[in-house]
Formats: C-alpha cells, sequence, structure tokens
C-alpha cells in the first residue's frame, strides 16, 4: 500500500475540515464575537416606509378616535417628552392603517395651540449628514396599507413649544386626511430615553 | 524506492502535517481576531482632538483629556433638534443603563453643541440632564465651539431661519467612542440599538 494513498489523505483531510471548522466555530462563538443584538426592521431603517404588509406590532392603549370616516385608523401615537428650555421642539411619532381606499395624510394641527407651529418632516440621512426636510403629505397605502412615522424618518413636528411636555402628559393633535378628513387622535408625552431606548419593539414600552 | 520521502517516518505523515498545520492556522487566525464590534470601527485609532468648553451643569470648564474614564462617548448635536438627537441620545441613556452598575462609572457620555447661538451651557445642561443625570452637555463661546467643530472635523450646515428665526442644522449622524487613552476607536452609527452599543461599550471596556 502505497503511503500516499489518495484515499487515506482524503480521509484525514476530511477530518482535520471538521475538527478546525468545529474548533474555529467554538473559538468564535464564545469570546469572540460580542453579542449581536437582534435589530428590529424598524430600528435598521433609517426612514419610516409607507407598506402593504400587514402590521403585527402591538396596539397601545392609544386613543384614537377615528371618525366614522373611510376606515382610516391611528394607532401608537406618542410624543417626545422635552427638557424644558425655552422654544423647545418635539415630535409625534404613529401608525395610520387603512383598511380602505389609498389616501394621503396632508397636515396636522394642535389644540390647545401649545407649540408656534406644526409640521410635516422627514429626515434623511446623505453621506453620513442627518437633515430634515419638510414635506406637504405622506400617502398612505390602502386595503391594509400602513404608513409609520418614527423616530430617523417621518414625523409630525412641534415647533416652538411654549411649555414642557412631560411624561403623563398628552397632545392631541387632529390629522388632516385628503378623502378620511380630520382625525383627532391623543399622543400620549413618553420619556425621552424610553422612548428612544427601544425603537422598534421597544417603542410600545410601557412607561 | 521513493527517495523524496524517505526522510519522513511514512509518506501520510506529510498529509497530517499539512493538515494539522492548517486547522492550527485557521485557529489561531479567528482567535487572534480583533474583537468584533458592532459599530464601525476606526482602523487608524487617532487621538481624540481637544475638546475644551464649557460644562453645562455646572458652568465649570471642560477639557477632554481631565480625569478621564475607560470609555467616553462624544455626540454633536443641538437640542431644538427633535427628531434624530433625542434618538442617539436616548439610545445612550438606555445602553448606559443596560450596562452593569460598576461599568457605567466608566463611560462618559459627552454631547457637545453645534449650535451655540441657541444653546447655552445652561441649555445644554437642562437638556442633556432629561436623558442621564451623569451626561455631560457642553457649549461655549460660539468662536470654541466652532473650534471644536472645526477640530473634530463635524460638517454642520445650518438652514434658512423662518420668520421667527427658528431654523434646523444638519450634521454627522453618528457618535465617536474613544477609549481609556482618548483614541477614537468606533462610530456608533444613527440606528444602532441601545443593546448593541452597550455590547461595544462592554468590548471595549474589557480592553482595559
Amino acid at each position: 500500500m502505497s503511503p500516499l494513498n489518495p484515499s487515506r489523505v482524503a480521509r484525514a483531510a476530511t477530518l482535520a475540515v471538521v475538527v478546525g471548522t468545529s474548533l474555529l466555530a467554538a473559538c468564535s462563538g464564545e469570546d469572540m464575537t460580542p453579542v449581536t443584538a437582534t435589530r428590529t426592521p424598524a430600528a435598521g431603517t433609517p426612514k419610516a416606509a409607507a407598506t402593504t404588509a400587514p402590521t403585527t406590532a402591538a396596539t397601545a392603549a392609544v386613543k384614537a378616535s377615528a371618525a366614522a370616516a373611510a376606515g382610516v385608523r391611528v394607532r401608537d401615537a406618542w410624543a417626545r417628552s422635552t427638557a424644558g428650555n425655552p422654544d423647545e421642539n418635539s415630535a409625534v411619532y404613529l401608525v395610520v392603517e387603512n383598511p380602505g381606499g389609498a389616501d394621503r395624510l396632508i397636515g396636522a394641527t394642535i389644540s390647545p395651540p401649545i407649540s408656534r407651529t406644526v409640521e410635516l418632516h422627514v429626515t434623511e440621512m446623505n453621506n453620513g449628514q442627518m437633515a430634515m426636510r419638510q414635506v406637504e403629505g405622506w400617502d398612505v397605502p390602502g386595503s391594509g396599507g400602513t404608513l409609520e412615522l418614527k423616530p430617523a424618518g417621518n414625523h409630525v413636528m412641534l415647533i416652538a413649544l411654549n411649555r414642557q411636555l412631560k411624561v403623563g402628559d398628552t397632545v392631541s393633535l387632529t390629522l388632516k386626511f385628503e378623502k378620511a378628513g380630520e382625525i383627532k387622535v391623543d399622543a400620549p408625552v413618553r420619556d425621552a430615553a424610553a422612548a428612544a431606548g427601544g425603537t422598534g419593539g421597544g417603542m410600545a414600552m410601557p412607561k | 524506492m521513493r527517495p523524496h520521502y524517505s526522510y519522513l517516518p511514512n509518506g501520510l505523515g506529510l498529509a497530517r502535517v499539512a493538515v494539522l498545520g492548517w486547522a492550527l492556522a485557521l485557529l489561531l487566525g479567528a482567535c487572534a481576531r480583533a474583537p468584533e464590534f458592532n459599530s464601525k470601527v476606526i482602523e487608524a485609532t487617532p487621538l481624540a482632538p481637544e475638546l475644551r468648553l464649557v460644562e453645562g451643569s455646572s458652568g465649570a470648564p471642560f477639557d477632554l483629556r481631565e480625569a478621564s474614564p475607560e470609555v467616553t462617548v462624544v455626540y454633536f448635536g443641538y437640542t431644538h433638534c427633535p427628531d434624530v438627537c433625542p434618538l442617539m441620545m436616548g439610545s445612550l441613556t438606555a445602553a448606559m443603563r443596560q450596562l452593569p452598575e460598576g461599568d457605567r462609572d466608566d463611560v462618559r457620555v459627552v454631547m457637545v453643541t453645534i449650535d451655540p447661538e441657541r444653546d447655552t451651557p445652561e441649555i445644554m445642561g437642562r437638556y442633556v440632564a432629561q436623558f442621564d443625570q451623569s451626561f455631560i452637555g457642553l457649549s461655549g463661546e460660539p468662536a470654541d465651539v466652532g473650534k471644536a467643530i472645526a477640530d473634530w472635523r463635524i460638517e454642520v450646515f445650518r438652514g434658512d431661519k423662518d420668520a421667527y428665526g427658528s431654523y434646523f442644522m444638519s450634521h454627522p449622524a453618528g457618535a465617536a467612542v474613544l477609549d481609556a487613552r482618548r483614541r477614537m476607536r468606533l462610530e456608533i452609527p444613527s440606528d444602532a440599538s441601545p443593546a448593541q452599543i452597550a455590547a461595544d461599550l462592554r468590548t471595549l471596556l474589557q480592553e482595559s
């Protein structure tokens, strides 16, 4: 038998591959790789997106007095708390569900008027630069589509607040839709840290 | 006649040696690899630029070189930023809460204003305190803040003022992480989760 019997060499090589690979896996699987956090799609995408996929996020106890309008519903609305400095800005985030025909969110007002203006803005990242741009509205796809306003994406901006937003407060917005008309939304104020703390899943974090 | 292999115990030995060596090389390669981070790694690890401004809550001078803890996070933003700045500060806050208590004292979070015209040190102090009492908010004379922005090569643009003089700014999305020797090691992206940030901070803390 030749010492360099090809089948023996092949077997030895296979064994080595198996052993080597498992050692490698064991090694890198322990100390070398820090825990990779689960990144929810919500946290990973810089922009809020209008999607037609049904959403499964837990519905928080948000009062959305959706008038008997064309089926547009608003849920999970919240506003970010502020520090108590003069002329502060804040943002309101929410999810619009639309089982009916396609619609468009075209504006928002606040009552009582605790901010000087309310605008619709989108945060965009270009070459690592974060910038905001005012927009005139967002399409809300129909037939079960959703429009999501979330941090680092689309938001309703409250500009120049005349009072501090504290946890426990409620911001009352009226959203204007092209077809559904006006829908009143009560957005509870969430702690700035807790709200950001769990982007995605944590947005429903009780506080 | 096998003249070429006659000095080996047997021919298979060659294959064994080669295979063993290959496996060892793989193993060592894996274990010697630098720790993995979720954040973007700054390979060149340059020394952090100078940072001397006014600390918000106390009004005292702040110098990055003094009382350096194990890890420092430096974020440039502004308090009228309604969306991404509170998102980053909130994520840093939540990340700190995920660290074991003993580790928190070894991490310093510093937010530097890019908007000294509106963000006085006092306003910065109040702003960062809403997230975590240990956070440091920095501002100062516009010229001093301008120097910090230039030294740190932070690109900042100011939008047009509205009828009331309000404006928004654009600025880099990430936050820099420095090690105990004030070398710039990581850039935390704006969409990093608190768990990812906490894992990176722990990995850096374990180095020291």
